[in-house]
């Protein structure tokens, strides 16, 4: 049955067939049937948002009525101004929304930086101890970020005292814990890119007399931007999420977003959850609508730029 | 300290201007180099003296001039000149010429705006003097606590001046982290408090902060359900589970589907109502160093809480997940005539807005059992000087301001909280728009702080898993508390 | 150390590294030349690992040794007795217990409803933008208040979870489930909500790799006749293996150092059937007492390490086997 409707659908419409990349996914041809799988797995991958909108929506008393309000009686944008307004010892959520953007653009660009090049010499060159240096790289990120607080901190307070440098309190605490905190994992999901790339393209490459390292830059960097662009999404969340060092190592003034939400929707004994979902809302969906339209422009720009060239 | 950098020659100043050029970057003026003098006044910091090892380094907290000496110059083979330049580099900071002295102050986030207010009232009045900035910190207490303890080790006398809780002051004494400020304050001075706000910074003898506020626990009650039911109050345990299940079964109808609220999940506040239950019974947890927890009557306290959830089913089944904040929830709903919590319920509970039991709630200290009285557990929060700040005279000053009668008594009218003075808490015109501050000073005079510990956090972490597990009715409460008995009763 | 040494090969074999280094003598001017280069692009990440990755490494083993003081101030060297003390202690044992099961639970989850996510979202149907940004969602929730919010929407009072099941008749508002408060359900809950944030970290992984496959190869198996999940299985996922490798190392070490998704959501309790070691970690350094919390990290490290190599051994046997 599955094969009778496969072929009438690709008989009607064979390029938006479904999966006409994979094959198999014909045996769900009945468009209702993939929609309803669609719409359930963004129902559960979107819950929680939806619900942080609806509550963000909600007079103080509906957030904890007893048992809860699913839909807000008069929704209303209170919230959302109560999240923009409050004030944090002279700062606001935009300061905090600036700080995570710059320490986590900053932090990714530094660590991609870092880990294209690491990752490209263990995928691709040879060399001695390449094992034991991989295992040496892996090994520093595997004790969990608690421990490290400390000992990290006082690296940055070293830095102040031989070079001159203030860290602790400013952004670039953050920044530079971030940078050095991703390589390890950069590196590892870079690797597996690298490698998806046939051998003979660079020994082309390098026949037409380039050298290794142009070879790099020109043929090899352009053909893993997907796998560069979500090692860097990767990267860059895990940075934009970041609590335990954002919490310690900063100071009012530089506190990220995730630090702010939670100071400006606590008070000691009772969560606002009104001001703590607005504030949610605002701090994600910008952010996956930036990666979303990022991913479309910046990907098939670069690809079909680097295919060309 | 101060007086050491003073004495600093004045041809050092020059690699000051460079290192001042350091200091500048910092996004907040007020972190101050390193005190040159902090070894001294670090007491657990211990004086290893010249030779250096990586695991001297380890041990101890960097020190800027040990580090500096060792590392940098004793690298060029000029190690008796390091702490020298160092120490003038102390007096570039503030400390010397005293112009305007920028001060820190870590206190968590308050969304009445009110100690913004007192911060800048106090900046307005100390112009061109003493600038404060006020450093907000996340409310969860946990949070709060690893960004002082991140803070102090962090050694750079920012903050200068700390907003801790009652349970901390030992914890953050102990390690050399606060200043003593005995010398600031005499036996008259304190008499302006309530006794408990001036002793509970008192860690082996020596005053290392005072209370900014008080909190309790309290009986909270419905003025009209006992008035129906009876009319007086129920102090003791039998009376009030007595008067629940009267209330449960005669209000049902009226929404009434639960008896007495107590907090349950796993947070400090579990150690907190144990205790009070205990002291309710006549015990206690012994003396610091020698705690039982295990005792008979340590147990029946626990048993209690366990049998209002599980036996007598006077209080919700999921107790074990219900916070202050959930206690009133309830209680705002009018599903619980009695019920146990801090003091920030009051407003809210009779916030005509947001409650239907506005207007019809009273407040009593804790219930006991019969033949004894019930006392409160005692909270609040606790003002000192980082033992690592420059400006500690300033400091002072600042920590003065916010405990004089007039900034208190904004404090209470704009903000709710509770005066650690009594004239502020029985001024008439406080309790005018704080009716309950008229009772406020008996339910404070009966209230019991928690043992004064070096390491209350080592004591509560046990406990709070120990209590929660019990009201989860994972375990009995006497295995509960043998079990934590080993963990617990050295604790000094 | 050469046991250690020998898993990382596999670590090599299975995402393909040709680095058999060649005995030094026998290196040609060519190869000498791209070791250098080699070396020229490790020297920046090395500096920086060494710069501010070390000193906490051996800082935390060093701690491991030393007992008493507080907050790391006044320790003295105790040997080996706080690895003892681990070893006697019921909690470290329970806690040990359940990041294991969490650890292959979620990383399990992850991996499968990841992978399958990343499958239906490569699928060209309109709308499927939408999947993307589904992929993206949860895990773009800062974790310090998804917690905050998923224990609200289970909160035994006023979640959101009771309401509608009152709603629907299922329950009434007086038998509302204790969702946090029951060790089973607290312990699911926990499970559901990691898999729930972290799986789109693989389908975001399985994504890019996907889009590396050749079209031909499908075609290929399309024109042999294989079904749909024929070719899953025998073309798909095989190509896939160097990343379905790095996501899975890159979730065990993670999932074993999970700290904010369950402190934020119950704490560890019902009393302690929760807590994870990363939550004892924690609570160990706010005691102040940081010889047993570098212990117990010292402890996560060595775990993440054996689970890495536990998954990748039995991954490349049963690669070998097919």
């Amino acid at each position: 049955m599955a094969h009778i409707a496969e072929q009438a659908d690709q008989a009607r419409e064979p390029s938006i067939a479904v999966g006409s990349k994979q094959p198999g996914w014909r045996f769900l041809s009945s468009r209702a049937a993939l929609y309803l799988i669609v719409a359930v797995v963004v129902l559960v991958q979107f819950f929680p948002i939806i619900w942080s909108v609806l509550t963000s929506l909600m007079s103080p008393a509906e957030t904890t009525s007893i048992p809860a309000t699913l839909l807000p009686a008069h929704p209303s944008l209170t919230n959302y101004q109560q999240a923009l307004t409050s004030d944090i010892g002279g700062f606001k959520i935009g300061q905090f929304y600036l700080n995570s953007v710059i320490v986590s653009t900053v932090s990714t660009i530094v660590t991609m930086f870092l880990a294209m090049l690491a990752a490209y010499a263990f995928a691709r060159l040879n060399f001695r101890f390449k094992s034991q240096i991989l295992l040496i790289v892996l090994a520093l990120s595997l004790f969990p970020p608690l421990a490290q607080l400390i000992p990290i901190l006082r690296i940055l307070i070293l830095s102040k005292t031989i070079l001159g440098i203030q860290l602790f309190g400013t952004i670039g605490a953050l920044i530079v814990p971030y940078s050095v905190l991703g390589l390890p994992l950069a590196i590892l999901i870079l690797i597996a890119f690298f490698q998806e790339i046939p051998k003979d393209l660079e020994e082309a490459a390098m026949i037409d007399g380039m050298s290794r390292f142009q070879a790099f830059l020109r043929v090899i960097l352009p053909l893993t931007i997907p796998g560069f662009f979500t090692t860097a999404i990767i990267v860059f969340v895990g940075n934009w999420n970041e609590y335990l060092f954002a919490l310690n190592y900063t100071t009012t003034s530089s506190y990220t977003l995730p630090v702010g939400i939670v100071t400006i929707s606590q008070s000691e004994y009772v969560t606002n959850f009104g001001i703590l979902t607005a504030a949610t809302v605002m701090a994600v969906v910008p952010l996956v609508v930036l990666i979303l339209l990022l991913e479309r422009r910046i990907v098939s720009g670069l690809t079909a730029g680097a295919v060309k060239g | 300290m101060v007086s050491d950098e003073r004495a600093a020659p004045d041809h050092f100043s020059h690699a000051c201007v460079v290192r001042k050029k350091g200091d500048c970057m910092a996004v907040n003026d007020a972190s101050q180099p390193t005190t040159s003098g902090h070894e001294a006044s670090s007491p657990s910091a211990p004086g290893t003296g010249a030779s250096w090892s990586l695991l001297d380094d380890l041990k101890t907290p960097l020190s800027r001039r040990r580090l500096l000496s060792r590392g940098v110059i004793a690298g060029i083979g000029a190690t008796a000149l390091g702490p020298l330049i160092l120490s003038a580099c102390g007096t570039s900071s503030s400390a010397a010429k005293k112009g305007l002295v920028n001060l820190t102050y870590y206190a968590l986030q308050d969304n009445t705006g009110e100690q913004t207010a007192e911060v800048n009232l106090f900046n307005q009045q100390y112009a061109g003097k003493i600038h404060v900035d006020y450093q907000v910190l996340p409310t969860v207490a946990t949070d709060q606590y690893q960004k002082f303890v991140t803070a102090f080790q962090s050694q750079s006398g920012s903050p200068d001046v700390v907003h801790i809780d009652v349970t901390w002051p030992a914890q953050f004494a102990i390690p050399g982290w606060l200043a003593p400020i005995d010398h600031y304050v005499n036996a008259q001075y304190l008499t302006q408090f309530f006794p408990s706000a001036g002793t509970v910074g008192k860690v082996n003898g020596k005053l290392y902060g005072i209370q900014r506020y008080m909190d309790i626990g309290m009986f909270y009650y419905r003025t009209d359900l006992v008035k129906k039911y009876g009319g007086t109050l129920p102090t003791t345990r039998d009376a009030l589970t007595a008067m629940a299940q009267q209330i449960m079964q005669g209000e049902a109808a009226n929404g009434v589907t639960t008896g007495i609220l107590f907090p349950g999940k796993k947070i400090e506040a579990i150690v907190d109502h144990w205790l009070e239950n205990l002291w309710g019974a006549g015990g206690d947890i012994g003396t610091p160093g020698n705690l039982q927890v295990n005792g008979q009557t340590q147990i029946d306290a626990l048993q209690f809480m366990h049998d209002l959830i599980y036996t007598s089913k006077l209080s919700p089944s999921g107790t074990n997940t219900l916070a202050p904040a959930d206690l009133l929830a309830l209680f705002q709903k009018g599903a619980a005539p009695f019920m146990r919590n801090w003091t920030f319920a009051y407003t809210p509970a009779n916030d005509p807005k947001a409650s239907k039991v506005a207007g019809n709630v009273g407040v009593a200290p804790m219930w006991s059992t019969a033949g004894n009285q019930g006392h409160g557990c005692t909270g609040g929060w606790v003002l000192g000087i980082n033992a690592f700040s420059q400006n500690k005279d300033e400091a002072w000053t600042f920590i003065d301001f916010l405990l004089s009668q007039s900034t208190q008594k904004s404090m209470s009218e704009n903000a709710g909280l509770i005066s650690s003075r009594p004239d502020v808490v029985n001024d008439p015109t406080v309790q005018a728009k704080i009716p309950y501050f008229s009772q406020i000073g008996t339910i404070l005079g009966s209230g019991f702080n928690r043992p004064p510990l070096q390491n209350y956090n080592a004591f509560t972490t046990p406990m709070q898993a120990a209590i929660n597990g019990v009201l989860s009715n994972q375990m009995s409460a006497a295995d509960a508390l043998n079990g934590v008995q080993s963990q617990v009763g050295a604790i000094k | 150390m050469q046991a250690t040494f020998a898993p990382t090969d596999e670590v090599r074999e299975s995402t393909g590294m040709s680095g058999a280094a060649l005995p030094p003598g026998r290196r040609g001017p060519l190869a000498r030349r791209e070791e250098r280069l080699a070396f020229a692009m490790l020297t920046p990440v090395l500096l920086a690992l060494f710069a501010l990755g070390l000193y906490p490494a051996i800082t935390t083993v060093w701690y491991s040794l030393q007992s008493g003081g507080y907050q790391g101030i006044n320790t003295s060297y105790a040997g080996f007795a706080n690895y003892i003390r681990l070893f006697h202690d019921p909690l470290f044992w329970s806690s040990l217990r359940f990041s294991l099961l969490f650890s292959i639970i979620t990383v399990s989850g992850q991996m499968i409803l990841g992978t399958a996510l990343a499958l239906f979202a490569n699928a060209k149907f309109p709308g499927r933008w939408v999947l993307r940004a589904a992929i993206l969602f949860p895990w773009a929730i800062p974790t310090a208040t998804n917690s905050v919010i998923w224990a609200y929407m289970f909160n035994y009072q006023y979640g959101l979870f009771n309401s509608i099941l009152i709603h629907l008749h299922v329950i009434t508002p007086a038998t509302t489930i204790n969702w946090l408060g029951g060790t089973t359900s607290a312990t699911v809950l926990i499970y559901i909500i990691a898999i729930w944030k972290a799986n789109s970290l693989v389908a975001l992984l399985v994504l890019a790799g996907l889009q590396s496959i050749p079209d031909e190869i499908y075609e290929a198996a399309r024109v042999d006749g294989a079904t749909y999940f024929q070719t899953l299985w025998r073309v798909t996922l095989p190509l896939l293996r160097p990343t379905l490798i790095v996501a899975l190392i890159v979730r065990i070490i993670e999932s074993l150092q999970a700290f904010d998704i369950i402190s934020a959501f119950t704490n560890g309790s019902p009393g302690t059937s929760t807590q994870n070691l990363g939550l004892y970690i924690y609570s160990e350094i706010s005691n102040g007492d940081f010889g047993y919390s570098s212990t117990i990290a010292t402890v996560v490290m060595v775990l993440t390490v054996a689970f890495i190599f536990f998954y990748l051994r039995t991954l490349t046997r049963s690669a070998s086997a097919r």
